[in-house]
């Protein structure tokens, strides 16, 4: 991580029963990111982000350090996203907001989009779970042997970004804190998707209300890139842009790229 | 709200369910059941209840604290694990004021009986390695790691021991015959070989109790019965002679058989509803 600095606050929602922390960066307008099922990580893509937004991060019960047992306050998919509606709400943001959610954060960034259709201005989903067709099965990240995860996830796995992802902390005890924090943090995310990652938002999607940018590695591994179009198809006015020599996470195998598009899909509203 | 509520709620609805005698709803946090009603029903009352852990110390108190037997096996490779473990055990039994009865312990291993060490380990030898390789070595351990049956120290804890309690788990998937003896995954050789080793278990930490896997992997019928056949007519009465056990009441067998069973899962509440 480099210069940017995080700020941390945590939001008393689930009638007291939970804190969910929400880490910030940046300064300007917020914009709302929903992290994937490996937990919040400050990429460059969101220290790029909020230089022009106040990048506003809630982290998923369970994985925020410090309070893995939060986990057990949530039973399902719909305590779920009414936790992060609460949460969202109680930030006290100033009307709708845009936001960003990437593959498990993808889904329930369409959840909220659904469950409340005036609670966002503009919708980035990057590769998004949510939706399933028997043809072209999202692969099971959560039985993924970690040493096949690079290729899981980049179309390269030898590039950069992917040995900035798996190569293991010099620190043994560091790393084995790392380990055991990924882990984690596919259990307490899985619990929403296992064994299929459809809890049934092709029946809800429909409602969602705010334009959308659907963005898709064209090689994605874990979930095909027929997707997009599954995605496109159904939420009305929605763009759909695939990106080619990209895998399951464009905003870092393809960064430039997908700044420059979400950038100016956000500018647009 | 504990840090296996999962487990714990599991392990209720399976005790009341063998436990009660009328058709009973049950409106648990991870379970809804309208009416729970097996059949066939345990004949004996009060029920032996086991319980197999694998180290962890918080499965050992549950044990402990609720009159379970506690089963420990050698898949991880016993001459890495089998001190550690049932060392640990008796360490809590006693802290925990628990008599130290080697019935309520139990072994259970894969044993291979041939007519001289050699040709055990000849001819049980590939199966063994299609087992370990195939079979337990393709579980990641840290897969079974779900929030609800483990908590995040406990992971840790598994991804740290390795060398430990694990024994040679993480090297079962590509394991070699010979490493799979010299770690005591299974118990393998002439009958005289295995009596002594399984009685040195025994004696050496208390253990009352065996439960033997006698088939395994890839083998043939042919090669199981054997295996049956000889287990019970050349080691099987050794170790009936060997006495582990034989001063203390089994309080974790059945009645018919000569045991004393006494009512489990007393602090686990496990006789009173889901709520």
């Amino acid at each position: 991580m480099s210069g940017i600095e995080l700020r941390e606050r945590a939001v008393e929602v689930w009638g007291g029963r939970l804190a969910i922390r929400v880490k910030t960066a940046g300064s300007g307008p917020p914009l709302v990111y929903l992290h994937p099922a490996a937990g919040l990580h400050f990429d460059p893509f969101l220290e790029a982000l909020s230089a022009d937004w106040t990048v506003i991060a809630p982290e998923h019960p369970g994985t925020s350090e410090g309070d893995a047992e939060a986990i057990h306050a949530v039973d399902d998919l719909w305590d779920l996203v009414l936790i992060y509606d609460e949460a969202i709400r109680a930030l006290d943001l100033d009307g709708p907001v845009v936001a960003i959610g990437q593959s498990f954060g993808g889904m329930m960034a369409a959840e909220l989009a659904a469950l409340r259709p005036d609670m966002f201005a503009r919708l980035v989903l990057l590769a998004p779970i949510g939706l399933w067709r028997e043809d072209v099965p999202i692969a099971n990240w959560i039985m993924t042997p970690p040493e096949e995860l690079p290729a899981l996830l980049f179309k390269d796995p030898g590039c950069a970004a992917a040995r900035a992802m798996f190569t293991p902390p010099e620190d043994a005890g560091v790393a084995l804190a790392a380990t055991a924090g990924l882990i984690w943090a596919l259990g307490c995310t899985g619990k929403f998707v296992w064994p299929i990652p459809d809890r049934g938002l092709a029946k809800r999607i429909h409602r969602i209300a705010a334009p959308t940018l659907i963005v898709w590695g064209e090689d994605d591994a874990l979930i095909p890139s027929a997707y997009a179009a599954e995605f496109g198809a159904r939420i009305a006015g929605s763009r759909v842009e695939i990106l080619p020599e990209c895998g399951h996470i464009p905003q870092l195998e393809r960064g430039a790229e997908t700044l420059e598009m979400v950038r100016g899909f956000l500018a647009a509203g | 709200m504990c840090a296996r509520s999962g487990h714990t709620e599991n392990l209720r609805l399976i005790l009341r369910a063998w436990h009660d005698h009328e058709p009973f709803a049950w409106n648990g946090r991870f379970t809804q059941l309208p009416s729970v009603n097996i059949w066939p029903r345990p004949l004996q009352q009060p029920l032996p209840v086991w319980i197999t852990g694998v180290g962890n110390p918080a499965t050992m108190r549950l044990v402990l604290e609720n009159n379970f037997g506690f089963n420990y096996f050698g898949w991880f490779g016993s001459e890495l694990t089998a001190r550690r473990v049932f060392d640990r055990f008796w360490e809590i039994a006693d802290e925990l004021g628990a008599p130290a009865n080697p019935n309520r312990m139990a072994f259970m291993a894969s044993v291979c009986v041939g007519e001289t060490d050699e040709e055990a380990e000849r001819v049980y030898g590939p199966h063994l390695e299609y087992f370990f390789n195939k079979g337990p070595g393709a579980t990641q351990l840290g897969k079974l790691a779900i929030p609800g049956g483990i908590s995040l120290p406990g992971i840790r804890f598994l991804l740290e021991d390795q060398a430990g309690d694990f024994g040679f788990a993480h090297e079962m998937r590509h394991a070699s015959a010979a490493r799979i003896f010299e770690v005591g995954a299974a118990v393998v050789g002439s009958p005289e070989t295995v009596a002594d080793r399984l009685i040195g278990i025994a004696r050496d930490f208390r253990v009352g109790n065996l439960v033997t896997m006698l088939k395994m992997g890839s083998m043939p019928r042919d090669l199981v019965a054997d295996n049956v056949a000889r287990f019970a007519g050349s080691v099987l009465p050794r170790l009936r002679e060997s006495g582990v056990g034989d001063d203390w009441p089994h309080r974790w067998w059945p009645e018919r058989l000569g045991g004393s069973p006494e009512p489990a899962g007393a602090k686990l509440d496990a006789l009173r509803g889901a709520a």
